[in-house]
């Protein structure tokens, strides 16, 4: 009930890794960030990569990225899904030290992009762990944030073998979420979006402030990533940018 | 009233999607000097049924006021102040609002509203409601939330008579608990598209002003302001500000034996012993002030015309004239047209409008919102509850640095002290000037032409300037016409 004081900043955080040849997750990456730029977003943003192409030959003011090396070489047929997840663990347990700079760390995956500013949605929240849930009501693992002060308890139950996706419980946030007292709430509604996995009305699309593109295909989800941030940064009705295009 | 400590809890209602709205909102409030945190609004997308409201963006914002009520009982908060992401604030609100003295039984209490039936003026600057509309800015008390939690649940309700809208389930509550709101509004809404109905529009003025229903508002704030003038026929009070007497004795005086008993003349000269033997003679007022040219003097004697003016309950508006004015229509018929149409008169131009001098002058007096500016000229006419808001708090301090500060003194003041002049104002100059081009003042006329002539007549000014000793326009008989 006290008068709003000027918010810490936010973190946000997400993994990279691309086999050998294939350039997927380099470019949802650098559309991801590219995305929170173009909406101001009020952080800073760490950018892990397992490539050494980087994704902005000119620094961009915030946005910090760092080579990541999996424990063992990745494959064409590697399973893209466990190793990523213990790298997404990696890279939470590397953020432990400097989270008091900050007043949420938002953990994505690469098919995550904004499509505005979402400062918002983590405004006056006084919750543990902001989620976004899927129409059947499961968490979706590759959006949600973890409010600083109950960081190290996050990342405590994290490192946990309760915390390892079970048949019963795919998803290692349920998984946490299931078993420790975190005081969980959801995004504010339609503000988080799942297309693939929820098939929503490409209205609530277009109103979303984030997207979420798991469950589509890696061509699914570059091209519609791609797609909705040229919507958002270049899109204008007078077709201006077509006629660019043509001269 | 200590608005932060009145209302600590502070909440703007805003739907994720209406980021425009969120960022101007922020802005304009930043600007105010005002906090409240943002309180998502439920989007009517995700609402299955209506539930007893009319549709379901009704709904959703009636659920919305309620979770943000029961938010405020979670917090134990004594009250709860709503903002929607479309309100405006007056530009001088946090001083408006500072003067306002609410009562210990308020239950709800509205920033802005627009009022069905006629409030009840109660002190400076308030009303007790009878019954109102819109939620665009309100406060809750503690004692109120339970019930206002009640009455805008509307699910599986016997149908009221009233449309089913929050504001309207909220409004039959008026009569039982004390409900209060600021008049005239200090909150208002902005043109723009409705998330409720999608279409374009506000029910309030420029600045603030209700629209609809003006019968029901008609002389509410001369009613608050100066209740004497109620109904009453018009009466001037002729004030002049001069250096001695008038240059046509001859045309006032006739003008004046139209009616006598309708005028009454205060004079401030600067030289007050050529009054002696003159029309003024025995009209000056006794506060004098030492004048010059293009000072804020010429505004504390302005001041002080008006304010000895006011002690004559009879008078119903003040015209502010030169020893150089003439009048151009006969008194008889001014005094009909002030009967019929009491608005306070003078041209004006906002912020926006204004000319580079007058945006130059302005940067001498930073204080002054800069919405709050309104340019004039130094010649007006003020209805009573007018002349009470200009002269009720000195700001001539902050004007002091000004140069010529009488031609945006009275206008700004006017806004500064929440007056809706550009909702209220009728506008148009008083008084028939003209300029050369680039010129430091308005042309004399010793001898008047017919283009001149014509202009003045077309005016539809009441007075005309600058007419020196000797000049011809007597022979057209304006003044008795």
């Amino acid at each position: 009930m006290t008068t709003p004081t000027e918010p810490l900043p936010l973190l946000f955080a997400t993994v990279l890794l691309d086999p050998p040849g294939r350039r997927t997750e380099r470019q949802l990456g650098k559309t991801q960030v590219s995305s929170l730029l173009r909406f101001f977003f009020n952080g800073e943003i760490i950018v892990w990569r397992n490539f050494p192409e980087i994704l902005y030959p000119v620094a961009r003011v915030g946005v910090h990225e760092f080579d990541f090396v999996p424990g063992s070489p990745l494959k064409k047929d590697a399973n893209l899904a466990e190793i990523s997840l213990k790298a997404k663990l990696q890279l939470a347990e590397s953020l432990a030290e400097h989270t008091h700079r900050y007043s949420w760390i938002i953990l994505a995956d690469p098919d995550v992009l904004t499509l505005r500013n979402l400062d918002h949605l983590f405004e006056n929240q006084d919750a543990d762990l902001l989620v976004s849930r899927q129409q059947d009501g499961t968490v979706n693992e590759g959006f949600f944030a973890i409010n600083t002060s109950q960081y190290p308890r996050f990342l405590k139950a994290w490192q946990t073998p309760k915390a390892l996706p079970t048949k019963s419980t795919p998803n290692f946030l349920q998984a946490i979420i299931d078993t420790s007292e975190f005081t969980t709430r959801s995004f504010e509604r339609g503000e988080v979006v799942s297309p693939f996995a929820d098939q929503c009305p490409v209205r609530d699309l277009m109103e979303a402030a984030v997207v979420s593109l798991a469950g589509g295909t890696a061509t699914e989800r570059t091209k519609l990533s791609f797609a909705l941030h040229m919507m958002r940064t270049f899109g204008d009705e007078d077709g201006v940018f077509l006629d660019l295009m043509e001269s | 009233m200590d608005f932060e400590k009145t209302f600590p809890l502070r909440y703007y209602i805003n739907l994720g999607r209406r980021e425009d709205r969120r960022t101007e909102l922020e802005f304009h409030l930043d600007q105010i000097g005002l906090t409240a945190q943002r309180f998502p609004a439920i989007d009517s997308r995700f609402c299955r049924n209506p539930r007893g409201y009319d549709n379901k963006g009704r709904y959703a914002l009636a659920l919305t006021i309620r979770l943000a009520i029961g938010k405020a009982k979670q917090l134990k908060a004594p009250a709860l102040l709503l903002l929607e992401d479309d309100a405006i604030l007056h530009p001088n609100f946090l001083e408006l609002i500072s003067r306002i003295d609410l009562p210990d039984d308020w239950g709800l209490f509205y920033l802005g509203c627009q009022h069905t039936t006629r409030p009840i003026p109660h002190s400076d600057g308030l009303v007790k409601v009878t019954r109102a509309l819109d939620s665009h800015a309100w406060a809750i008390h503690e004692s109120a939330y339970d019930e206002v939690m009640a009455a805008m649940d509307a699910y599986n309700k016997p149908t009221p008579i009233h449309a089913l809208a929050s504001d309207q389930f909220v409004a039959a509550l008026h009569q039982k608990i004390p409900t209060y709101a600021c008049f005239p509004n200090l909150a208002w809404q902005s043109v723009d598209e409705s998330d409720l109905t999608g279409t374009t529009y506000s029910l309030y003025g420029k600045v603030g002003a209700q629209k609809i229903h003006p019968h029901i508002h008609k002389d509410l704030l001369t009613e608050c302001l100066a209740p004497e003038a109620l109904d009453k026929p018009a009466k001037l009070g002729l004030l002049f500000l001069t250096r001695g007497d008038v240059h046509h004795p001859e045309i006032w005086q006739e003008w004046l034996d139209q009616s006598p008993d309708d005028v009454r003349i205060f004079t401030h000269a600067k030289s007050p012993e050529d009054l002696i033997g003159g029309f003024l003679e025995g009209t000056q007022i006794a506060d004098q002030h030492e004048t010059a040219w293009g000072d804020i003097s010429l505004v504390r004697a302005s001041l002080a015309l008006l304010k000895a003016a006011l002690q004559d309950q009879t008078l119903t508006h003040f015209a502010l004239v030169s020893e150089s004015c003439v009048p151009v229509q006969s008194l008889k018929r001014i005094l009909l047209r002030l009967t019929h149409d009491k608005r306070t008169r003078f041209g004006f131009r906002d912020w926006e409008k204004a000319s580079e001098a007058s945006l130059h002058r302005s940067r001498s007096a930073p204080e002054i919102p800069q919405t709050c500016w309104r340019f004039h000229q130094q010649w007006w006419l003020l209805d009573r509850a007018a002349s009470r808001m200009v002269t009720r708090h000195d700001h001539t301090e902050k004007f002091a640095n000004m140069f010529a500060p009488d031609e945006g003194y009275f206008g700004t003041v006017l806004m500064m002290e929440g007056y809706p002049v550009d909702d209220i104002i009728h506008d148009k100059n008083l008084t028939w000037t003209h300029w050369e081009k680039d010129a430091g003042s308005p042309e004399s006329h010793p001898v008047i032409t017919s283009e001149h002539l014509s202009e003045i007549i077309n005016s539809d000014a009441f007075f005309a300037r600058k007419f020196p000793k000797g000049a011809d326009i007597r022979q057209y008989g304006l003044h008795l016409k």
